[in-house]
C-alpha cells in the first residue's frame, strides 16, 4: 500500500509490461490455459532479450520443424518447385518430348490414358497420359507449374512492394493521412476486385502469351496488397514510438530512411507469413482467370488453363482434369499449411496449446 | 449510430463514382471497340454506329451522359442484346445469382460455425485435425475443380442430380452449384470460428463463467459464441465480394443465366453499358452490404461506438 | 451449517503439473493446508510460485491440457472435490466456492449486460426466476457500493472503471452466499487508493456473511490486516506456514524474512528498502537442492545439494528450510533486541 513497492511487486510489474505492445487493441491477454506457462515463460523472455535477434528466428525455426503439417507443406512445395523447374528438361532428355510437342503421326493425335502407349499396351512414356493433341500431360503439368508458381511468386512480390510501402507510409505518417489512406483500403476491400481485374485484363489483352503473363503479374499484384498494407500499418504504428526510432529521428535520419531502413525490417515476421499465404491465393486467382479465359493464353499453359481444358473432357478423359487439378490443389494445400505453420512459429501468442 | 450511418453513406457515394469512373476510363482507354471485334467495318457504317451511340461526341460529354444515367439508376441499353435495357438484364439475372449466392453462404455459415466450434472445443484432438485438414482442402481446391468433380460423381456417374442448367428457384438443379460455391466459405468460416473461439475460450471471462458453475454447453452458447463469432461477422464483408467472384465461376460451370455470366459475356463483347451497369450494381450492393455488416458488428460488440 | 471447529477446506499433497515446450512444469508440488469456517487464509508468493494454480485446482478450473492435477485431495467438508463427477463440481462452483480474479478488466464478459451476468448465477444455483434474479442482482450491486445500481446493471462492463468492475465481480461471487471465497490477487490490477477500498469491502462482507476467504497476493502489506493464517509459497512449494501475527513476528524461513524486510515499514526512519537478490526460479528447470538457495543469504553447501525438510516449529508453524530452527531463533533474538519489526538481521 505504498508508493515504494517492494521487490516482489516490481518483478510483477515488469512481467506485465513486457509483452504488451505485441497485442492488438481488444485482444484478451492474460488467458487461462496460458497463465501458468506464461508465468514460467516470462523469465525465458527476460533471458532471451539479451540475445534477441538471431535466437528469435532460431526459435521460430525450431517451432516450425515441430509442426508436422508445416514440414509436410514445406517439403511438398520444395519438391514441386524443383520438379517443375527441372522436369521439362529431364523429360526432354529421357523421352525427347517437350510440353508443346504435337506428334505429326495422325494416329497419336488423341488423348492417351496414363501409362499407356499409343497401341494400348503398358508404357512409361506418358505417366499422366496425353491431352487431346497427343501432348505429354506430365511435361505440360510441369511447365504449367513453372508458370503458375512464377505468377504466384512475382505477383506476390508486386503486392508486397505496394502493400509494404503503402502500409508503412500510412502507419508512419499517422493522423489524417493515415486515416485517409486506410479509408481508401477499406473502400477497395469492399469492391469485387476480380471484376476490375477482368476488365483490366481483357481490355489490355496482350498480343503475345508472354505479354499476357506479365500483365497477370501486375494485375494480380495490384489487387492483392490490401491486407498486407493493413498488417504492415498496424506493425508500424506499434513500432514507430519505440526508442530506436526516436533515436534515429533524433540523430537526423530522413523520414523515408527511417521507414524503410529502421521500421520495415522489423515487420518482417508478419510480412513473411502473409506473403506465404498470398502466393496460393494469387495462384488460385490466376487459375480462376484462366478458367474464364482471361488468364494464361496458349501455347503457354498454367495449372489453371490445363484444368480448364480438362473440364471440357471430364466425362471421357478424366485424367486431363485429375492430374493438373490434384497437382495444383496439393501445392496450394501445402503452401497454406506452410503459411499457417510460419504464423504459429513466428507469433507464439497465437500458437496452439 | 444514425450519424455513423449517414457518414458512411456519404463516403459510399463518392466511392461508387470513383469506381465507375475507373471502369469507364478503362473501357474507353482500351484499344478497339465493340463493333469491330472480329472484322473491319466500312467507314460509312462505322460513322453511323458512332453517331447512333454518341461515340462521336467529346469524351467528357459521353462521360457525363453515362454518369447522369447511373445517378438515376438508369444504366442505358445493351449494345449486344439489342433494345434490351441493362436494368432489365440485371433484373432478370440477379435473382439467379442471389439465390445461389445466399443459399451457399447460409450453408457455409451453418456447417462452418458448427465444424469450427467442435474443433475449438477439442483442440488438437482427432476431430480438430480432421475438420481443419478438411477445411484446408476446401480452401485449396478451386471451385472450378470442385464443381466439375461433383458433376462427374453425382451427375455423370451416379445419376443422382442434374449436371447443369437453370430450372427455377427450388429445383434439384441448385444443389450442385450451391455445394460448389459454398465449399470455400465453409472452410474459411470453420477456420475463423476455430481461431476466434479458441481465443475467446482462453479468455478470463470464460474462466469466470466456468467459476460460476455453468455447464460447458452454457459457457459456450451464452458466453463464448458471441465473441468467438465476431471474426466471422467481419469476414462477411469481404466474403460477399468473393462470393461475386465465385458466382461467376459457378454460373459458368453450371450454365446458369446469372449476373456473372452476363458480365463475362459483356466483357468479351465489349458491351460497354452492360459492363458499367453490372460493375455499378455490384459495387453499390457490396458497399451497402458492408454498411449492414458494420452495423451488425456494432450491435454485437457493445464496446464499439461510433 | 457444519461444525465451526471442523475444517471447511483441507488440501492434502496437491500436485498440479503443466506440460510445456520446456518440459513438465511442477507449478504446484505437494501443497497441504487447511482452512476453518469463517477464517481467512493468505497465500503469498512471487509470480510463478504456484499460488493461483493451487486455487484453480481447488475448483478444478485448471485447463487440461496442458495442465493436470497429478495427485492430492481437496476436501470440502470432508468430500474430495477432485474425485467428484464434473456435474457435482459445477454445483460447488459459484454456489459453495466462489472466485474473484486478478484482472477485473478482462474477467467480466464484455458482450453481456452486467445485470445478466449477475442474474445468471442465482438463476443457476438458487433457482431464481428472472424477476427474483434481477432484484437480487440489484441488491448485491448496492451491497458492494455501486452507486446508481439500476442504471449500472443495465450497462456493459467497459462502461465501468476497474474498481467498479471488481466490485461487480465481488457482487457476483457473493450472490449465492458461498462458504468459501477465493480472491486471486483482487487488487493487483487496481490503483493504490482503490486497492484499499476493495480490501475493506471484502473484509466487511466477510464479517457480515461469515464466509471463509482465501486471499492470494504477492503483497505482504495486503495480508497483514486481513488474514488469520498465512502460507508463503515458492516454486510450487509451501515454504512457511503460520498464523499471520506469528509469521510476521517470528519468521522461520530466510525467504519469508526477505519478503518481510522488503515491505516498507512506515515506522522505520532510516535505511534502504531491502530487495531479495536474483529473480524467481525457472519452474521447469529447478536445481536439485533448495529452489531458493541461489538467492538465499543463509545458503550453505547442503542447500545446493539436498532438498530441505519441513520443520515443525510449533503446532501451527512450520518452515521448509535446512536451518528453520536457527532462523527461528534468530528472529526471536531480533525481536528481543530491537523493537519495531523488520530491522536487525545482518
Amino acid at each position: 500500500m505504498n508508493d515504494n513497492r517492494p521487490k516482489v511487486e516490481q518483478a510483477k510489474t515488469e512481467v506485465a509490461a513486457e509483452p504488451v505492445p505485441q497485442y492488438r487493441a481488444g485482444d484478451v491477454i492474460h488467458t487461462a490455459p496460458e497463465f501458468a506457462v506464461a508465468d514460467a515463460d516470462v523469465f525465458a523472455v527476460e533471458r532471451g532479450d539479451a540475445i534477441a535477434g538471431t535466437s528469435l528466428w532460431r526459435d521460430a525455426w525450431r517451432r516450425l520443424l515441430k509442426n508436422k503439417l508445416a514440414v509436410f507443406g514445406m517439403i511438398v512445395v520444395v519438391i514441386i518447385t524443383l520438379v517443375s523447374v527441372t522436369g521439362p528438361f529431364l523429360i526432354k532428355l529421357l523421352t525427347g518430348l517437350t510440353p508443346d510437342y504435337i506428334p505429326s503421326d495422325v494416329s497419336l493425335l488423341r488423348s492417351i490414358p496414363p501409362f499407356t502407349a499409343a497401341d494400348g499396351s503398358f508404357s512409361w512414356i506418358h505417366p499422366m497420359g496425353t491431352d487431346n493433341q497427343g501432348r505429354d500431360l506430365l511435361a505440360r503439368v510441369l511447365q504449367g507449374g513453372q508458370i503458375s508458381l512464377m505468377v504466384g511468386v512475382i505477383a506476390t512480390l508486386v503486392s508486397l512492394i505496394i502493400g509494404v510501402s503503402y502500409g508503412a507510409i500510412a502507419g508512419y505518417l499517422g493522423g489524417r493521412i493515415d486515416n485517409l489512406m486506410m479509408r481508401f483500403v477499406d473502400v477497395l476491400y469492399s469492391l469485387p476486385y476480380i471484376i476490375i481485374v477482368i476488365v483490366l485484363l481483357f481490355l489490355f489483352r496482350s498480343a503475345t502469351a508472354r505479354g499476357q503473363v506479365v500483365l497477370l503479374f501486375f494485375a494480380l499484384g495490384s489487387v492483392s496488397w490490401l491486407t498486407m498494407a493493413r498488417i504492415v500499418r498496424g506493425q508500424v504504428l506499434s513500432l514507430k514510438n519505440q526508442e530506436f526510432v526516436l533515436a534515429a529521428r533524433a540523430t537526423g535520419v530522413s523520414t523515408p530512411r527511417i521507414i524503410f531502413r529502421h521500421i520495415v525490417p522489423n515487420t518482417l515476421g508478419p510480412v513473411i507469413v502473409y506473403a506465404t499465404l498470398t502466393i496460393p491465393t494469387v495462384m488460385l486467382t490466376e487459375a480462376f482467370l484462366s478458367f474464364l479465359g482471361f488468364g494464361v493464353q496458349p501455347p503457354l499453359a498454367s495449372w489453371g488453363s490445363l484444368v480448364t481444358d480438362g473440364i471440357q473432357n471430364i466425362g471421357i478423359f478424366p485424367w486431363q482434369l485429375v492430374f493438373p487439378g490434384v497437382t495444383m490443389a496439393l501445392t496450394l494445400f501445402s503452401l497454406n499449411f506452410l503459411g499457417d505453420g510460419l504464423r504459429d512459429a513466428l507469433d507464439p501468442q497465437t500458437r496452439k496449446q | 449510430m444514425l450519424r455513423f450511418i449517414i457518414r458512411r453513406l456519404l463516403i459510399t457515394v463518392p466511392t461508387i463514382l470513383v469506381v465507375l469512373t475507373i471502369t469507364w476510363a478503362l473501357v474507353r482507354l482500351a484499344p478497339g471497340n465493340f463493333y469491330s471485334n472480329e472484322k473491319a467495318v466500312p467507314a460509312a457504317i462505322e460513322k453511323n454506329i458512332r453517331e447512333k451511340y454518341g461515340l462521336d461526341k467529346p469524351w467528357y460529354q459521353q462521360y457525363w451522359k453515362t454518369m447522369r444515367g447511373i445517378v438515376r439508376l438508369d444504366f442505358g441499353t445493351s449494345l449486344k442484346y439489342e433494345g434490351e435495357s441493362v436494368n432489365a438484364i440485371i433484373a432478370r439475372s440477379l435473382p439467379v445469382s442471389a439465390t445461389v449466392g445466399i443459399l451457399a453462404y447460409l450453408l457455409a455459415l451453418v456447417v462452418g460455425i458448427f465444424a469450427g466450434s467442435i474443433a475449438a472445443l477439442h483442440p488438437n484432438s482427432k476431430r480438430d485435425y480432421a475438420s481443419m485438414t478438411l477445411a484446408m482442402l476446401g480452401i485449396s481446391i478451386p471451385n472450378f475443380v470442385l464443381g466439375p468433380i461433383l458433376v462427374f460423381v453425382f451427375a455423370l456417374t451416379l445419376y443422382w442430380l442434374p449436371p447443369s442448367r437453370w430450372n427455377g428457384f427450388f429445383s434439384r438443379n441448385l444443389i450442385l452449384p450451391v455445394l460448389t460455391l459454398s465449399g470455400l466459405y465453409m472452410a474459411y468460416i470453420a477456420r475463423l470460428t476455430r481461431a476466434g473461439m479458441l481465443e475467446v475460450l482462453r479468455s478470463d471471462y470464460i474462466r469466470t463463467a466456468r467459476a460460476k458453475g455453468l455447464s460447458e454447453w452454457q459457457v459456450v452458447t451464452r458466453h463464448a459464441l458471441r465473441g468467438g463469432l465476431l471474426p466471422v461477422v467481419s469476414y462477411t464483408g469481404p466474403a460477399l465480394a468473393f462470393l461475386v467472384t465465385g458466382t461467376v465461376v459457378v454460373e459458368r460451370i453450371f450454365v446458369l443465366p446469372g449476373l456473372g455470366n452476363y458480365f463475362i459475356q459483356a466483357s468479351l463483347n465489349r458491351d460497354e453499358p452492360l459492363i458499367i451497369g453490372i460493375v455499378a450494381f455490384i459495387a453499390i450492393t457490396l458497399l451497402l452490404a458492408n454498411l449492414v455488416v458494420d452495423i451488425a458488428y456494432a450491435y454485437l460488440d457493445p464496446r464499439i461506438r461510433y | 451449517m457444519g461444525n465451526p471447529n471442523v475444517n471447511l477446506l483441507e488440501v492434502k499433497h496437491l500436485r498440479t503439473y503443466f506440460d510445456t515446450e520446456d518440459g513438465e512444469v511442477k507449478a504446484v508440488d505437494g501443497i497441504s493446508f487447511a482452512l476453518k469456517r469463517g477464517e481467512t487464509l493468505g497465500i503469498v508468493g512471487e509470480s510463478g510460485s504456484g499460488k493461483s494454480v493451487t486455487n484453480l485446482s481447488i475448483i478444478r478450473l485448471i485447463p487440461e491440457p496442458p495442465g493436470r492435477i497429478v495427485s492430492g485431495e481437496v476436501l470440502l467438508d470432508g468430500v474430495d472435490i477432485l474425485k467428484l463427477p464434473a456435474a457435482q463440481v459445477r454445483r460447488i462452483r459459484g454456489r459453495r466456492i466462489a472466485m474473484i480474479f486478478q484482472d477485473p478488466m478482462t474477467s467480466l464478459n464484455p458482450f453481456m449486460k452486467i445485470s445478466r451476468q449477475l442474474m445468471e448465477i442465482t438463476q443457476l444455483h438458487l433457482g431464481h426466476n428472472r424477476g427474483q434474479a434481477y432484484d437480487h442482482a440489484i441488491r448485491m450491486l448496492e451491497k458492494v457500493g455501486i452507486p446508481d445500481a439500476r442504471a449500472r446493471a443495465n450497462g456493459y462492463p467497459h462502461e465501468l472503471s476497474g474498481g467498479m468492475r471488481q466490485r461487480v465481480m465481488i457482487a457476483m461471487a457473493l450472490s449465492c452466499e458461498p462458504e468459501l471465497l477465493i480472491a486471486d490477487e483482487p487488487t493487483t490490477a487496481l490503483d493504490v487508493t482503490i486497492q484499499a477500498q476493495i480490501l475493506e469491502l471484502i473484509k466487511t462482507l466477510k464479517q457480515a456473511t461469515g464466509t471463509s476467504v482465501i486471499l492470494i497476493t504477492h503483497d505482504l502489506g495486503v495480508v497483514a490486516g486481513m488474514t488469520d493464517h498465512l502460507i508463503v509459497m515458492y516454486a510450487g512449494k509451501v515454504f512457511e506456514q503460520a498464523p499471520t501475527t506469528h509469521m510476521f513476528a517470528l519468521p522461520a524461513n530466510p525467504y519469508t524474512r526477505g519478503l518481510l524486510r522488503s515491505v516498507p515499514d512506515p515506522m522505520a526512519q532510516q535505511g534502504e528498502l531491502y530487495q531479495i537478490p536474483g529473480s524467481p526460479p525457472d519452474v521447469a528447470h529447478l536445481p536439485p537442492g533448495c529452489p531458493f538457495a541461489p538467492r538465499c543469504y543463509r545458503a550453505e553447501e547442503i542447500c545446493q545439494r539436498e532438498f530441505p525438510p519441513m520443520v515443525q516449529l510449533t503446532a501451527e508453524h512450520s518452515s521448509l528450510c535446512h536451518f528453520a530452527q536457527e532462523v527461528y531463533e534468530e528472529s526471536k533474538l531480533a525481536v528481543a533486541a530491537t523493537e519495531p519489526l523488520g530491522e536487525g538481521v545482518s
